[in-house]
């Protein structure tokens, strides 16, 4: 599975300052049957360096990740995140879902602006995150099968 | 925001303002005119002067010379026709008219003498015409001596013709006596034959040298009577005297050869006629003196003439040259006329050209440069600043009331741009708010949930609907914090004019509404597509949708919508079959929090109306409400929101909405 960039290796990042929310997100996946690994960023600056990490052990290029972004966070927030990823050529690959109880037109706005695959409200976790899987079309490839 | 009003200079010099600049070319372009107004008018003046000279003055003039010159041939002729009279009747009527021609032409001078220019003219012709009067008048005086000295001089041929005969018969029976003498002496002699000497004497130095001296008389009697009436009245005054001299040798002849005669009654009666005769031909009123009277007056009336000739002469030379100076007064003020046309024209043009370059100069410098560019630049920034580019320069100085206008803009900006920032910055607010109050809300939420749903939780029934109810307070705590968020930020955002299928969108509404099945959804109304700001109608239509849903008290119900547009209105009839509003709480219903029945029956943070109102005051639409429980069920909200069926978005309500 090393070295491969199918969906199947993806690793979940789950962005977020509020403990709950982490909790939220991992019980979504548990329920959608996702067994892919989750790591956990408390803000930006500390996913960004998850990142670079990432891709030094990976000998500079960068793994599957599928990214869940909270907006308000202390450090660097997840507006500030997406700017350093877009100025970044080598994170052009990530796929990333703004996930925030924000739903202001100016922040959906600006979000969408820095090329992210979608925009999610925390209000049903679950749920909209399965859309946003099938959305970008790997959704059923990253389904664990029931066994 | 104080220290950034800067206040405006209340006073300007008199020139930095824009009117009083406009009035200062204004003033100039009006006293270009009010210039070329007076010298055109002195021009003008000018012109009707001289036009008035050549009308009073020049021309009757040159009328009246013409007339003079007439008058003056007319007077010519009539002292020739005078001076050629054969009778006196012809002299006395040649007379009368004279003295009327001269008195006209004396009144048609004095005319003339009024006019200027011509007056030593005139005065000239006046003195000649007293000349002239003069010699007319001493010619007819002249005229008239001559037929008397004709009339005397006939009278005296007459009486020398009376004489001569009384003479020549005193003569001729003188001759026939003296001839029988001669024939008594000759028949004596014959008889006689041998005649005697004495007798022969007596005969030849008698009676022969007797009828010759008769003879001789007689002749000298006739051709001296002959040559006196020949002569007397011909020639001139030197060969009259010579004529005298003989006439006066003859009548001493006469005498001598009288006394010769022998006395007989025939001889005084001839010495009787030779005085007769002297005295008729060279006394004192004799047929000669008369004669050379006669040539004397006949010379006085040609020089006469040769003078009225010469001064009608020199008159009509007069007579020209008024004419000429007429004619030269009409030159000099037609040239003045001409002059003073070329003058106005002149005027005319330097002014037109005066106004078209301080036109021109004015339309550039003021109108153009001071006003035009810069109001240009001003209406732009001021339709930029009102389009939300606070960035714009207003690049616009000076002291006058555009500058005044460009400071007040620039206040104006930086207030706008303080207000966009202090909006910006409770927007902010807001959002920090809602997400930091609504996040621990939904993790409470949450963990009840979680609580809830998991199998190894086991919880006693009453725990189990404590956290029920832990959830329901939750989300009503949520909601409100959603819809006061929604309260604050209605209207402050920008939305464009899109164009909409209103049944579609309506529809789509209900349907994520998502009401119980029960209830149904009634459109009619427009069905093409409309131009409008939908975000918003949206927002409104949610409220409206889910306030009949919710607040009716029957399982079942209908919503009606029914939709018109209306002169860039779209009006909107949402009615419901629910109980209806009492009139007494119609007014209240739209303000904060206003709830008409208890939040445990009905979910509701008492903003729908209100999000409703405040977005319809941002749109200048309105909201009324029909409904009266006691009559019948049902309430109709009837809204009036900007919007065109027409393909051309109305932006005018945005404009005010901005």
């Amino acid at each position: 599975m090393i070295g491969t960039k199918t969906p199947q290796d993806a690793t979940f990042l789950l962005v977020d300052d509020d403990e709950i929310s982490i909790l939220s997100m991992k019980r979504s996946l548990k329920k959608l049957k996702i067994v892919n690994p989750v790591v956990v960023a408390r803000d930006g600056r500390e996913a960004l360096d998850l990142l670079i990490e990432a891709i030094n052990e990976n000998s500079g290029q960068l793994p599957p990740f599928i990214v869940t972004l909270d907006l308000n966070m202390p450090r660097m927030n997840g507006l500030e995140f997406l700017e350093a990823v877009r100025s970044d050529a080598r994170l052009q690959q990530l796929v990333i879902f703004v996930f925030t109880t924000s739903d202001m037109p100016s922040d959906i706005q600006s979000a969408y602006s820095k090329n992210i695959a979608g925009y999610l409200v925390k209000e049903n976790a679950s749920e909209t995150l399965s859309r946003a899987l099938k959305m970008i079309g790997c959704y059923s490839r990253i389904v664990a099968l029931p066994s | 925001m104080s220290e950034q009003i800067r206040s405006l200079p209340a006073e300007r010099g008199i020139f930095s303002s824009i009117v009083a600049r406009l009035r200062l070319l204004l003033v100039v372009i009006g006293l270009v005119t009010v210039i070329a107004g007076l010298t055109g008018f002195t021009q003008v003046r000018e012109i009707s002067s001289a036009t008035g000279a050549l009308r009073h003055g020049a021309l009757p003039i040159l009328m009246n010379t013409a007339a003079v010159e007439r008058d003056l041939s007319r007077i010519r002729v009539t002292l020739e026709r005078a001076n050629f009279a054969r009778s006196l009747p012809q002299l006395n009527k040649a007379q009368t008219s004279l003295d009327s021609q001269i008195t006209n032409f004396r009144t048609q001078i004095s005319q003339l003498l009024l006019t200027p220019g011509t007056i030593a003219l005139t005065e000239q012709i006046e003195s000649h015409l007293g000349e002239l009067d003069n010699i007319a008048h001493q010619l007819i005086t002249k005229k008239r001596e001559s037929f008397e000295i004709t009339r005397s001089l006939t009278a005296l041929q007459q009486q020398i013709d009376n004489v001569a005969s009384d003479a020549s018969m005193a003569l001729r029976s003188l001759l026939k006596d003296s001839s029988d003498q001669v024939d008594i002496a000759l028949e004596r002699i014959r008889s006689d034959a041998s005649p005697a000497a004495d007798v022969i004497d007596q005969l030849f130095s008698g009676l022969f040298l007797n009828a010759l001296n008769l003879t001789s008389l007689s002749m000298g009697f006739e051709t001296t009577t002959e040559l006196a009436r020949t002569d007397a009245t011909s020639g001139d005054v030197r060969r009259s005297a010579e004529l005298e001299r003989t006439l006066k040798q003859r009548l001493e002849s006469f005498t001598t050869r009288l006394t010769g005669l022998t006395a007989s009654p025939q001889k005084s009666q001839l010495i009787q006629a030779a005085a007769d005769l002297e005295r008729l031909l060279v006394g004192r009123d004799g047929l000669v003196i008369m004669g050379r009277r006669a040539l004397q007056n006949r010379e006085t009336l040609q020089s006469l003439r040769e003078q009225h000739i010469t001064l009608s002469g020199e008159l009509s030379t007069f007579a020209r040259d008024l004419g000429e100076q007429a004619k030269m007064v009409v030159d000099k003020k037609s040239a003045a006329l001409g002059a003073a046309t070329r003058w106005l024209s002149m005027i005319l043009v330097v002014c037109l050209f005066l106004a078209a370059i301080i036109t021109t100069i004015g339309n550039s410098i003021i109108i153009e440069q001071q006003f035009n560019r810069r109001m240009e630049r001003l209406s732009k920034a001021v339709r930029a600043i009102a389009g939300g580019d606070l960035k714009h320069p207003i690049d616009i100085d000076g002291r006058d009331e555009l500058g005044d206008v460009a400071r007040a803009l620039t206040i104006f900006k930086d207030n706008a741009e303080e207000l966009r920032r202090s909006n910006k910055e409770l927007e902010q607010f807001a959002y920090v708010a809602a997400h930091d109050l609504r996040s621990p809300l939904r993790a409470i939420h949450d963990l009840a949930d979680w609580t809830l749903q998991d199998d190894e939780n086991a919880l006693s029934e009453d725990s189990g609907t404590y956290l029920k109810m832990l959830q329901s307070r939750a989300k009503r705590l949520d909601r409100l914090l959603a819809d006061l968020l929604n309260y604050a930020r209605a209207g402050s955002q920008k939305d464009g004019l899109v164009d909409i299928e209103l049944r579609a969108f309506v529809e789509e509404i209900w349907t994520m509404l998502d009401p119980p099945k029960s209830f149904s959804l009634r459109y009619s109304g427009l069905n093409g597509s409309v131009r409008t700001y939908a975000t918003p109608l949206k927002q409104i239509l949610i409220n409206l949708i889910s306030n009949a849903v919710k607040h009716n008290d029957q399982n079942t119900g209908t919503l009606s919508i029914s939709t018109k547009a209306e002169n860039g209105w779209l009006i909107f009839d949402v009615a419901d079959d629910g109980p209806g509003i009492p009139p007494e709480y119609q007014t209240r219903i739209y303000q904060l929090f206003q709830t008409l029945r208890p939040r445990d029956e009905v979910e509701g943070s008492g903003l729908g109306l209100a999000i409703i109102r405040k977005l319809l005051e941002r749109y200048k639409g309105d909201i009324s409400l029909h409904s009266d429980p006691d009559t019948g069920r049902g309430a109709r909200f009837r809204v009036r929101f900007p919007g065109d069926t027409g393909l051309a978005a109305d932006e005018r309500s945005y404009s005010g909405a901005a």
